[in-house]
């Protein structure tokens, strides 16, 4: 890995936007390939980052400067992705849901999945089961996320995923679930693909999912 | 030689009750009179099956029995494949499926009416949302314009409303509607499954209607055999998860009965062998099934029912099939390759035997010259249909020419060949003919071999030696091991299959349906042929095999040897299906469904049972008290409404998603003794 790629992954760490969208335009001067750019510098300091995250070394607040700061440079990298022959890992699709206006975790899970090279598509929060269902027609994602950090708006989950059993379509999106009151049995109960207790794991699990 | 296949047991004929199985629908129909409590089977028979008309070998079945005292025949039950062969055969009625509050776009974006079995669907607006709340007003005057114009153009009708699991407003709405309009059967999805699925509601409630009209014929021609042989008794029939239904319920979702063979045959294994636990290995005809029962139960298919392509909610028995039977066509390629099956036709001997020109015909072949044999001598084509009249104008005057040969009687396809002028079969073009069942191929199969060696004893013996052996020469293989080499290619066909059976069934990552990759391919090939000579291979089976259908003996014995198991066979494994027909219990269920619904600011739980009008509650708890004895109660008056003795009920819970279910179930063995029995429970 070169000596610009390790910057570029501390400055991620560090949620230093202006020095990660600088280092990243430094790389494409030099011409070095998107792949490495990703990997070694953004998604490597993302990587670490979660780690952080997960054992409790990192804080949310921190975590969002890391991914805005991961954002910007995507956005410098955008017109090259698309020229190159990076896949896309997938579709990923988020909601927090109806009767529930917390956007900090479904937001962190968005970008730490745009980090990991997903199509992400944020239908943003207090969405009703209609409008995602009507989203997932127009999409047709792989993943389907749903966020909820109120009892109240659990269930909301449950009366989503039976509408994606109701249209038939089930086996065709895969439910991942989170948010502070969400536990692995409820998600095992209300029947979703998977349950990830931070945004990191989500991404995690995310891949496992479309993996297997 | 009595081929007839008729044994009797004459210790059985002292007290007790009687009941006649019967298994029809497959090449052979099997009816069986056992007496009841004793397990004892007292005569049994076994029949070629007429399909164009099943009530002939029911009937013929029937009498071969010689029931003697018909008035202590307390129940008939039938295990039949008629529903899976009509949809099979594009048999079945033509169906009107209305959908209503179903989102065409959404269907068609996923492809998703590609798996409903008609073409001919309407959309309505109405249905409800996952609360069960109404989610838009039902469109009668599109309905009841749509049904008018269209009665006349189809067989059935099926509904099927969207959430109607939850709330059926819509569909028992449009029921009244058509039934108004139209006298023809109309069937409510809600009514045959409450899966949250609309697709599979659908498809369920479709394959339903279009099979309302055959079963009523069915029934109504099997009530006629039975009442010829002064048989009066109340009369079952099987379900896919092996439980039996009376004929009336049977004749509105006749869906329930698709696949109810394995079902029927690994009762029938359980009853007759007394085991709980094992292999239920079927040699059939056609096909071979394979299902596990484990400490008295049946596996049952969580995912639904599949019927060719269409995936349906219709509970049945987990099994696999191989499409490998006796009397599967053996089939010699080049190379050297010998493959048997998936085409099913008529054996060589039995044909020789139910005729004894083409037993002549086969014998001469003793005599005829080397120079000029022909593979065609070992082929005889059989009239076994005739040409729907709109199919008339097809036939061209080769095809008019061999139907008007083989009328009346089976001829050699060598002799069909030279009397149409024709040099090689592919110009007799008669392929169409054959699929549509209009002419039956009769050759080489198991069936045969097994006679050549001396296996089996059912038909013409010597006919079976004469083609074994002319196929041998034919072919350049040893007459002396030919039959061995390729029953043995039979076997291990079979075990392979138990073995990718038993393998998927603990296993969730769901494993291909086919033996990959190199090494794998490896070590299936040198477990069951054993023919590595530095390594064995072996796997072996931790259940034993219970061997069922006519030819188990010689096939599960072996399988079970290939599996390092142990072989279970039931006296009268030859007839298993026919004794699962009468075996099974009687089972009831009635479900409740509770789910949450928010209006005007308030949250409640509403309690909807069918049949019942639905019930609000302010917590979840008050709904479940509520159901529990009301669908108990429910589901053992329909067990003894059905003609269960004495049901047990045992509650199962599960939450779907945002549905908390609860199924009452009420099982219990049939009365026999209508009378005495009602008044143990009055009292």
């Amino acid at each position: 890995m070169s000596k610009l790629m390790g910057k570029l992954a501390e400055a991620v760490i560090e949620g230093d936007l202006d020095d990660v969208v600088e280092l990243t335009e430094r790389a494409i001067e030099k011409e070095m390939d998107v792949a490495e750019i990703m990997n070694d510098g953004l998604l490597a300091g993302m990587d670490i980052v979660g780690q952080r995250f997960k054992v409790g070394d990192m804080f949310i607040p921190e975590v969002l400067g890391c991914a805005q700061a991961m954002k910007g440079a995507m956005e410098v990298l955008k017109p090259l992705l698309a020229q190159s022959d990076i896949k896309s890992s997938g579709k990923f699709m988020i909601a927090t849901v109806k009767g529930d206006l917390h956007d900090i975790g479904k937001n962190l899970v968005a970008m730490l999945f745009e980090g990991s090279g997903f199509d992400v598509i944020d239908l943003g929060i207090d969405i009703s089961v209609e409008d995602i269902l009507k989203a997932v027609k127009e999409h047709k994602p792989d993943i389907l996320g749903l966020s909820a950090l109120l009892t109240t708006t659990m269930p909301k989950m449950a009366e989503t995923i039976n509408a994606l059993n109701e249209a038939g379509i089930r086996d065709q999106v895969k439910v991942l679930v989170g948010g502070a009151p969400v536990t692995k049995i409820w998600a095992d109960e209300i029947g979703a693909n998977a349950y990830a207790s931070n945004a990191a794991a989500a991404v995690e699990k995310g891949r496992e999912m479309l993996a297997a | 030689m009595n081929n007839e296949q008729k044994k009797y047991n004459t210790r059985g004929m002292g007290e007790g009750n009687f009941v006649v199985g019967i298994d029809t629908g497959g090449t052979y129909t099997d009816a069986v009179l056992m007496d009841y409590q004793s397990r004892r089977v007292i005569a049994s028979h076994k029949t070629l099956t007429t399909h164009e008309n099943l009530s002939i070998s029911i009937i013929k079945a029937l009498k071969a029995l010689e029931i003697k005292d018909r008035s202590r025949v307390r129940q008939v039950g039938i295990s039949s494949t008629l529903a899976t062969n009509a949809i099979a055969q594009g048999r079945t009625g033509n169906v009107a499926l209305l959908l209503i509050g179903y989102d065409q776009d959404f269907l068609q974006e996923y492809k998703l009416d590609t798996k409903l079995p008609t073409k001919n669907i309407a959309y309505f607006q109405g249905g409800h949302t996952p609360q069960g709340i109404e989610q838009a007003p039902l469109d009668e005057k599109s309905i009841t314009h749509w049904v008018k114009h269209h009665e006349d153009q189809v067989d059935a009708f099926a509904i099927s409303s969207y959430f109607s699991p939850l709330n059926p407003d819509h569909e028992e709405k449009a029921f009244e509607i058509i039934q108004r309009v139209s006298s023809l059967p109309v069937v409510m999805g809600h009514q045959l499954s409450t899966k949250i699925d609309s697709i599979k509601r659908a498809a369920t409630a479709c394959l339903n209607a279009s099979l309302v009209i055959v079963m009523q014929n069915f029934i109504k021609a099997v009530k006629i055999s039975m009442a010829q042989q002064g048989i009066n008794a109340p009369l079952m029939i099987v379900k896919g998860d092996g439980t039996l239904m009376p004929c009336e319920i049977a004749m509105q979702k006749p869906v329930e009965t698709i696949l109810s063979g394995p079902a029927a045959s690994a009762i029938g294994g359980r009853f007759l062998s007394g085991r709980n636990s094992g292999v239920i290995f079927d040699v059939g005809g056609t096909t071979t099934d394979i299902a596990l029962m484990e400490n008295g139960n049946m596996k049952i298919s969580e995912n639904g029912t599949k019927v060719g392509t269409v995936v349906t909610a219709v509970k049945a028995v987990n099994f696999r099939t191989a499409c490998l039977g006796c009397d599967s066509a053996i089939t010699f390629k080049k190379g050297n390759i010998v493959t048997i099956g998936p085409e099913k036709v008529i054996s060589l001997s039995s044909l020789a035997w139910h005729h004894p020109k083409v037993a002549d015909e086969i014998q001469a072949l003793e005599k005829k010259p080397v120079l000029s044999w022909r593979a065609t001598d070992l082929e005889y084509w059989v009239m076994s249909g005739t040409v729907p009249g709109k199919d008339q104008h097809r036939l061209n005057e080769t095809h008019k020419k061999v139907l008007e040969f083989l009328t009346g009687t089976p001829r050699c396809l060598t002799s069909i060949i030279s009397h149409t002028g024709c040099h090689h079969p592919i110009q007799l073009n008669a392929a169409r003919l054959i699929e549509q069942g209009i002419i039956e191929r009769a050759t080489l199969t198991p069936t045969d071999l097994l006679h050549s060696t001396g296996d089996i004893h059912l038909w013409n013996a010597e006919a079976a030696r004469t083609v074994t052996t002319r196929a041998a020469e034919m072919n350049l293989k040893n007459p002396a091991t030919f039959a061995g080499e390729i029953l043995d290619q039979v076997v291990c066909t079979m075990a392979r299959e138990v073995i990718i059976f038993l393998a998927c069934q603990n296993d969730k990552s769901s494993l291909p349906d086919a033996i990959g990759d190199v090494w794998g391919k490896f070590f299936m090939e040198h477990t069951l042929t054993k023919s590595h000579p530095l390594m064995s291979v072996s796997i072996s089976s931790r259940l034993p095999i219970i061997g069922i259908g006519g030819p188990a003996e010689y096939f599960a014995a072996r399988v079970a040897q290939r599996l390092n198991t142990e072989l279970i066979l039931p006296p009268n494994a030859e007839v298993a299906n026919a004794a699962g027909a009468v075996a099974g219990a009687i089972s009831m269920e009635k479900e409740a469904l509770i789910f949450m619904k928010e209006q005007d600011e308030k949250v409640q739980f509403i309690l909807q049972i069918k049949g019942l009008p639905p019930e609000s509650f302010e917590e979840e708890e008050q709904a479940v008290a509520r159901a529990i004895p009301i669908i108990k109660e429910h589901a053992i008056a329909k067990a003894l409404d059905a003609g269960a003795v004495l049901p047990q009920v045992s509650l199962h819970e599960v939450i779907d998603a945002s549905v908390h279910r609860l199924t009452a179930m009420a099982v219990g063995n049939p009365d026999l003794s209508t009378a005495q029995t009602i008044k143990i429970i009055n009292n």
